[in-house]
C-alpha cells in the first residue's frame, strides 16, 4: 500500500470516529424551554443595571419589565413538550451512528474512485529539475555569455554588437536584443541588418509596430530599398493604423519581389496571410495575380555567408572550396549562364587559383559578350599587390587589355578608369594617367571616400 | 499525494454535508439527543476536511504543481508569493472552495460557540445549513472541480489576470464571501424557525451576531472592490452600476434592512413574519450574486449556455434555496403568533419605513440589473442599463430614507412624540443649512445634486451626533452626570451613531466626487506643465523599470502649489511577462480634501504621451466613511448585553389605539 492509500485510510477512521463522538460523551442537553427563560432572565438583569446606570427612566424600567416578564410567563406556560428522550432511545439511534460511520467511509470511497487521480503523484516545480533545454538553446547561451563579455573589451565591434542582438532576440530577451541594436546603431546608424533587428524586437515588444519601429523600418527601406523584412512591418503598420490598402500594397511588393524558391517566402506567406485575416484583409487580395516571381537562386547566397561566417577559419575555407567546386560541376553539368561563370571565376580568384579564375571568365565572356561587368571582374582577378614603394597595385598587360575592353563596353566605370590610369603611370605616361583620373574623378561623388583618395594622387602628380 | 489528500478530504467534506443535512432533521423530530448532536459533529467535521482540501490547493497553487489543471489555469512561477496565494480564489473553481470553506466556518461556529441555543433549534439550523453545504460541495466536485489532475503537466502556468494581482483584490473576495456566506445564517435561522414554528425576541437575539457579522464583512468587501475599481481600473470613478458591483450591492441593502427588523423583533417581539422573509430574501440575493458573478452569465447568456452542466446545477440550486424556503414560508408564516403593538409614530414604524425604501431599493437595483438578462434571453436584443437608470430611481428611494433617519432614531418605542423629536433636531438642521450655504458659497455652480448630497450628508452626521447628545443629556444635566451616562451607554448606542455618521461621511465623498470632478485628457511631453484644479502638474518624462513579474513604463510628474514642488507622482504602464497583457497603474496622491489622480495614457510619436488627469475632492471620505459604517458593526457585536425596548407610558392611554403588527 502505498503512503497515499494509509493516509487516505487514516483520514476515513478519523471521519468515523467524529460521527461516533455524539455517543461516546453524553451531551448537557439544552431544551429550548430552559434557554429562552435564561434570555428573558438576562433581559430583566439588563433593565436593572440600565436603571442603576439611569440610561433608563424608573418608568421606564417598569414598562419593560412588565413586558419582559410576560413573555417570561408565556415561555413557562408553552414549555410542557416531552423533555428529554429516554435511553432506550439513545442505544437504538447507537446503531445509525455505526452504520453511518461505516457509510460515510465508503461513500467518499466509492466517490473518490471515480473522479480522484491516486496514481499521480504531486508535481511542485521546484523538484521537477529545469525543463530539458534545447542543446540548441543551451549553446547559444553559453555564446551570448561569451560575447557580451568580449564586447564589454571591446565595445566598438558593429558586428559583434548585431550577433548579440540576434541571439538575444533568438532567446526572446527583447529588451536585451533592443539595447545590443541601439549600441550597433550609435556606431552606423545606416547598417540594414541592425535596423531591421532594431525594428522588429521594437514591434515584438510592443506587440504592434509602433511609431519608432516603424520609422525604422522606413530608413532600412532607404538604405535597402525592396527589403524584404521591412516592407512586412510597414505593411503590417497600416493594416493596424486601418490604411488596408497601404498594406496590400507593401505585401504584394513584398511578394512580388521574393524568389519563388527563397527559403524565408513560404512563411512570409502564411505571416501575411496571418494577419491579413486578422485586420480584415481576404488574403487573396495580396497573394493573387502576383507577378512571376523571379528565378530562384539556390542556395540563397545571405544564408549561406551567414553559415560561413560562424565557421572557424580552416573549416571555413574547406567549406568554401567544397562549395565552389559544387558550382563548377553544376556550371559544366547544365552549361551554366554567364553570371554562374562570372561567380565561379569571382570565387576562383579570392581563392588564389588564377587559372581556373581565368578559364571561368572566359567562358563568361563568350556567353555574354556585351556585358561590361565580366572583364572589369576579370581585370580586377588580375590585378596585383600593392607596390611598397608606389603604394600603388600593379597593373599588368593584360588586366589593363580587358579594363579597357570593359570601357569600351560602358565608358563611365570609375575602377576600370582608375586601374587604367595607375597601369599609364606604371607605363611612364603621366598625361596619360592623368586624363584617366580626372576621368575617374568627374564619375565619382564627391563625398565618396574613393574621391579624395583619387583626388590626393592625381594632386600628387604634380603639374 | 498532498493533492489527492486534499481532493478527497472534499469528498468526505460532501459525505459530511449529507449526514448533516439529514440526520438532525430526524434527531429533532424525534428529540434524540444523540442524534441531535450529530449536527454539531458532522459540522466540525465538515469545516476539518474542507479545510484541509482549502489548504491542499493552496500547496499545489504555492509549489506551481502543474499537474494541477487549476494551477495551470491561473497561476504561473513567476508570480510572486502573495499572488500565488490570493490567485487560489482568484478563480471559478477556487472562489467556490474559498465559498464553502466560509459556509463551514460559520457552521462550526455555531457548532461550537452556540451553547445558548436549545438543542433541536441548533440541530435545525446545522441541518439547513448542511444542504446547503450539499449543494456547492456537489457542484465543485462534479462541475468544477479545483484538484482535475493534467498529465503530462507542462512546466510553465497560464498566469492570473495581471488587474487581479493586486493587494486589494487579495483580500476583496473573502471578505465579500464572509458576508454573502453569513447571510447564509440568517436563512438557516428562518428556515428553522419556520421549522419549529415559532419566532421570538429570544431568536431574534441569537440572530443578531452573525446578521451584524456578516453586515459589516459585506460593508467592508464591497468598499474594498470599490476602492480597488478606483485605483486599478485607472477610469477614475470609483462605482459603475455593473452587474458584479449590484450583485454584492443587493444583498447589502437587503441585509441592512434585516439588520433594522430584527431589532424590532428582538425588541418589541414585532414585524416577525417580515424579517423571516427579508432573512430568507437576503440569502437568496447573495446566492443570485455569487452566480451571476460565477456562472459567466453577465458576459453573455450564450456563455451560460455552452456550458450546460454548470448552469443547469446553478438554476437547481437556485429553485431549491429560493423556491423551497419561500414554499416553507407561505406554509407556516400564517401560523406564527402576532407580537408586540406600536403606534403609527414610533420607532417601530420609523423602521418600518426604513424597510419599505431598502426593500423597494433593493427592487430597483435588481430589475436594472436582471432586465437585460431577461431582455437578451427572449428577444435576443443586447442593451445595458447603467447610470442614467440607477440614479433616475435609487436615489429619489435613498434621499427620503437619509433624511428620516435622525428622526426615527430619536423616536421612542410603541408610542412616540414627532413635534417633539424635530424640536430637538432643529440645531442640527439648522447646522446642516449653514453647511449646505457653505459648500454652496465654497463651490460656485454647483449642481442641484451636489447640494442635496452635501445636505444629506450633513444632516445624517449632526443628526447622528444630537441623537447622543440627547441620551447622555448634554446640555441639559451637570458635566458629572453627562460623562457617568455617556460611561454607562450600551455599546449598541454607540454603533448606531458610528454607523450612521459613517454613512454621512460616506454619501460626502461620493457627492464630491460624483458632481465635482475636475477632469482633463491631453497630450504631453517631457517638461510642460498644466494646470489642475488649482494644481500644476508637471510631466518629467517616462523611464523603463522592471517589476517582479512585469516591465512598466513609468511616467513621472510633479505636482506643485504656487510654484511649490507638493509631491511627485508616479503612474505606470505594466506588461506583464507570462500573461503578455497590459494594464495601467494609476498614479493618486490622497490627502483629505481631494485625490490628484493621474494615469500615463498611450505614447505618441516623439515622447509625446497621452496623459488623463482627475481631481476627485474628497475621495477618501468614501473609503473612510465605508470605513466608519465597518467600525459600526464591530463595536455592535461587541456589545454582549441584550436590547430590551424600554416602552415609554402613554400620556393618556385609554385614548391611544396601538396599531397591530
Amino acid at each position: 500500500m502505498t503512503p497515499l492509500i494509509l493516509t487516505l485510510i487514516a483520514l476515513s477512521l478519523v471521519a468515523g470516529g467524529l460521527l461516533l463522538l455524539p455517543f461516546w460523551r453524553q451531551r448537557i442537553h439544552l431544551s429550548t424551554r430552559e434557554s429562552e427563560l435564561s434570555i428573558y432572565r438576562d433581559q430583566l438583569r439588563e433593565i436593572e443595571r440600565d436603571l442603576e446606570r439611569g440610561v433608563l427612566q424608573p418608568t421606564e424600567a417598569e414598562a419593560a419589565r412588565i413586558e419582559v416578564e410576560r413573555r417570561l410567563l408565556k415561555a413557562g406556560r408553552r414549555a410542557s413538550a416531552p423533555e428529554p428522550a429516554s435511553p432506550s432511545r439513545s442505544r437504538g439511534s447507537l446503531g445509525v451512528g455505526l452504520a453511518l460511520a461505516a457509510a460515510v467511509p465508503v461513500l467518499a470511497a466509492l466517490l473518490y474512485a471515480d473522479i480522484g487521480h491516486p496514481d499521480l503523484p504531486d508535481q511542485p516545480i521546484a523538484s521537477r529539475g529545469r525543463p530539458i533545454e534545447d542543446p540548441q538553446l543551451a549553446q547559444i547561451k553559453g555564446m551570448v555569455a561569451g560575447l557580451e563579455q568580449r564586447l564589454q573589451a571591446k565595445p566598438d565591434d558593429l558586428d559583434g554588437w548585431l550577433r548579440l542582438g540576434r541571439s538575444k532576440m533568438v532567446l526572446a530577451d527583447l529588451e536585451g536584443a533592443i539595447a545590443a541594436y541601439r549600441r550597433a546603431q550609435s556606431l552606423s546608424p545606416d547598417q540594414p541588418d541592425m535596423l531591421a533587428g532594431l525594428g522588429e524586437a521594437l514591434a515584438r515588444r510592443a506587440n504592434s509596430v509602433t511609431p519608432e519601429a516603424q520609422a525604422t523600418f522606413e530608413h532600412l527601406l532607404v538604405v535597402q530599398p525592396g527589403d524584404p523584412r521591412a516592407l512586412y512591418f510597414i505593411g503590417l503598420a497600416h493594416a493596424e493604423s486601418g490604411d488596408r490598402p497601404g498594406a496590400v500594397e507593401r505585401w504584394r511588393q513584398l511578394l512580388a519581389a521574393a524568389p519563388a524558391g527563397a527559403s524565408w517566402r513560404a512563411d512570409m506567406e502564411a505571416s501575411i496571410r496571418n494577419a491579413a485575416t486578422q485586420y480584415g484583409i481576404a488574403p487573396d487580395t495580396i497573394l493573387a495575380n502576383l507577378p512571376a516571381p523571379p528565378p530562384p537562386s539556390t542556395p540563397s547566397p545571405d544564408d549561406e555567408a551567414r553559415r560561413l561566417a560562424s565557421l572557424p577559419p580552416d573549416q571555413r575555407n574547406a567549406a568554401i572550396r567544397g562549395m565552389v567546386d559544387r558550382l563548377q560541376a553544376r556550371l559544366e553539368r547544365e552549361g551554366g549562364d554567364a553570371t554562374g561563370w562570372q561567380r565561379l571565376g569571382q570565387a576562383r580568384a579570392m581563392m588564389g587559383d588564377k587559372e581556373a579564375a581565368s578559364a571561368a571568365f572566359a567562358k563568361a565572356m563568350a556567353l555574354a559578350p556585351d556585358d561590361p561587368t565580366i572583364p572589369l571582374d576579370y581585370a580586377q582577378s588580375l590585378v596585383g599587390p600593392i607596390s611598397a614603394q608606389t603604394k600603388l597595385p600593379e597593373v599588368g598587360d593584360e588586366a589593363a587589355q580587358l579594363f579597357s575592353k570593359a570601357i569600351s563596353l560602358n565608358p563611365d566605370q570609375p575602377a576600370a578608369l582608375w586601374f587604367l590610369g595607375v597601369h599609364a603611370l606604371q607605363e611612364g605616361d603621366q598625361a596619360e594617367a592623368r586624363r584617366k583620373w580626372e576621368k575617374t574623378l568627374s564619375l565619382l561623388d564627391p563625398k565618396a571616400a574613393d574621391y579624395a583618395a583619387v583626388k590626393q594622387r592625381l594632386d600628387a602628380l604634380g603639374g | 499525494m498532498i493533492v489527492e489528500i486534499g481532493h478527497y478530504a472534499l469528498v468526505l467534506a460532501l459525505c459530511f454535508a449529507i449526514v448533516q443535512g439529514t440526520v438532525p432533521f430526524w434527531g429533532a423530530a424525534r428529540q434524540d439527543p444523540a442524534l441531535m448532536s450529530m449536527a454539531p459533529a458532522a459540522a466540525l467535521g465538515q469545516f476539518l476536511f474542507v479545510s484541509m482540501a482549502f489548504l491542499a490547493l493552496i500547496y499545489a497553487h504555492v509549489t506551481s504543481d502543474f499537474s494541477v489543471l487549476n494551477v495551470v489555469e491561473n497561476s504561473s512561477t513567476m508570480k510572486p508569493l502573495i499572488y500565488k496565494i490570493s490567485g487560489v480564489w482568484g478563480n471559478h473553481e477556487g472562489s467556490l472552495v474559498l465559498w464553502v470553506w466560509i459556509l463551514c466556518l460559520f457552521g462550526a461556529a455555531v457548532a461550537a460557540r452556540g451553547h445558548n441555543l436549545p438543542d433541536s433549534f441548533k440541530a435545525r439550523v446545522l441541518a439547513i445549513q448542511g444542504l446547503i453545504g450539499v449543494a456547492f460541495l456537489a457542484f465543485i466536485l462534479f462541475t468544477s472541480n479545483p484538484f482535475a489532475r493534467l498529465t503530462p503537466a507542462p512546466f510553465e502556468g497560464n498566469g492570473l489576470n495581471p488587474i487581479l494581482q493586486d493587494p486589494g483584490l487579495a483580500i476583496h473576495p473573502p471578505m465579500l464571501y464572509l458576508g454573502y456566506v453569513g447571510f447564509s445564517m440568517a436563512y438557516s435561522f428562518a428556515m428553522a424557525a419556520l421549522i419549529e414554528g415559532r419566532v421570538d425576541p429570544a431568536w431574534a437575539r441569537w440572530l443578531r451576531p452573525w446578521t451584524l457579522a456578516a453586515w459589516t464583512a459585506l460593508t467592508l468587501g464591497i468598499a474594498l472592490g470599490s476602492w480597488w475599481a478606483y485605483y486599478e481600473l485607472g477610469w477614475g470613478g470609483f462605482w459603475f452600476w455593473d452587474p458584479v458591483e449590484n450583485a454584492s450591492f443587493m444583498p447589502w441593502l437587503a441585509g441592512t434592512a434585516l439588520l433594522h427588523s430584527a431589532i424590532v423583533v428582538e425588541k418589541r417581539d414585532a414585524l416577525k413574519s417580515w424579517t423571516i422573509l427579508l432573512a430568507i430574501l437576503t440569502f437568496s440575493l447573495s446566492l443570485l450574486g455569487t452566480f451571476l458573478v460565477r456562472s459567466g452569465v453577465l458576459t453573455s447568456v450564450h456563455a451560460f449556455a455552452t456550458d450546460p452542466s454548470r448552469g443547469l446545477f446553478i438554476l437547481l440550486i437556485l429553485i431549491v434555496a429560493i423556491g423551497g424556503s419561500l414554499a416553507l414560508y407561505a406554509w407556516r408564516a400564517p401560523t406564527m403568533e402576532g407580537g408586540g403593538m406600536f403606534a403609527p409614530i414610533s420607532r417601530e414604524s420609523g423602521l418600518v419605513l426604513n424597510n419599505l425604501l431598502l426593500a423597494a431599493a433593493t427592487a430597483t437595483v435588481l430589475l436594472g440589473t436582471l432586465y437585460p438578462l431577461i431582455l437578451e434571453t427572449t428577444t435576443g436584443a443586447k442593451i445595458s442599463v447603467g447610470g442614467p437608470y440607477f440614479q433616475a430611481t435609487f436615489i429619489p428611494l435613498m434621499v427620503p430614507l437619509i433624511a428620516a433617519v435622525p428622526i426615527g432614531a430619536m423616536l421612542a418605542w410603541k408610542r412616540a412624540d414627532l413635534p417633539g423629536v424635530l424640536a430637538r433636531l432643529k440645531l442640527a438642521a439648522a447646522a446642516s443649512l449653514l453647511v449646505l450655504l457653505g459648500v454652496w458659497a465654497v463651490r460656485d455652480g454647483s449642481s442641484v445634486m451636489g447640494l442635496l448630497g452635501f445636505l444629506m450628508a450633513a444632516w445624517l452626521v449632526l443628526g447622528s451626533l444630537t441623537e447622543l447628545g440627547q441620551r447622555i443629556g448634554l446640555g441639559t444635566l451637570p458635566p458629572g452626570r453627562v460623562l457617568g451616562r455617556l460611561r454607562g451607554l450600551p455599546r449598541s448606542a454607540f454603533a448606531m451613531v458610528i454607523a450612521h455618521a459613517g454613512l454621512g461621511v460616506l454619501i460626502a465623498g461620493m457627492t464630491a466626487v460624483s458632481t465635482g470632478q475636475t477632469q482633463r485628457i491631453l497630450t504631453m511631453s517631457a517638461g510642460q506643465t498644466v494646470d489642475l484644479a488649482g494644481y500644476q502638474v508637471r510631466f518629467d518624462g517616462v523611464e523603463d523599470v522592471a517589476g517582479a513579474n512585469y516591465r512598466a513604463q513609468r511616467g513621472q510628474f510633479t505636482l506643485l502649489s504656487a510654484s511649490r514642488v507638493v509631491a511627485t507622482i508616479n503612474s505606470e504602464k505594466r506588461t506583464y511577462l507570462v500573461e503578455r497583457m497590459p494594464t495601467t497603474e494609476a498614479g493618486i496622491r490622497t490627502t483629505l480634501l481631494g485625490d490628484t489622480y493621474l494615469v500615463l495614457g498611450d505614447a505618441l510619436s516623439a515622447g509625446r504621451w497621452n496623459v488623463r488627469m482627475y481631481y476627485n475632492p474628497l475621495a477618501v471620505w468614501m473609503w473612510l466613511g465605508a470605513g466608519i459604517m465597518g467600525v459600526g458593526g464591530l463595536v455592535s457585536l461587541s456589545d454582549r448585553r441584550l436590547r430590551v425596548g424600554a416602552p415609554q407610558p402613554a400620556a393618556k392611554p385609554s385614548t391611544a389605539a396601538p396599531a397591530r403588527a
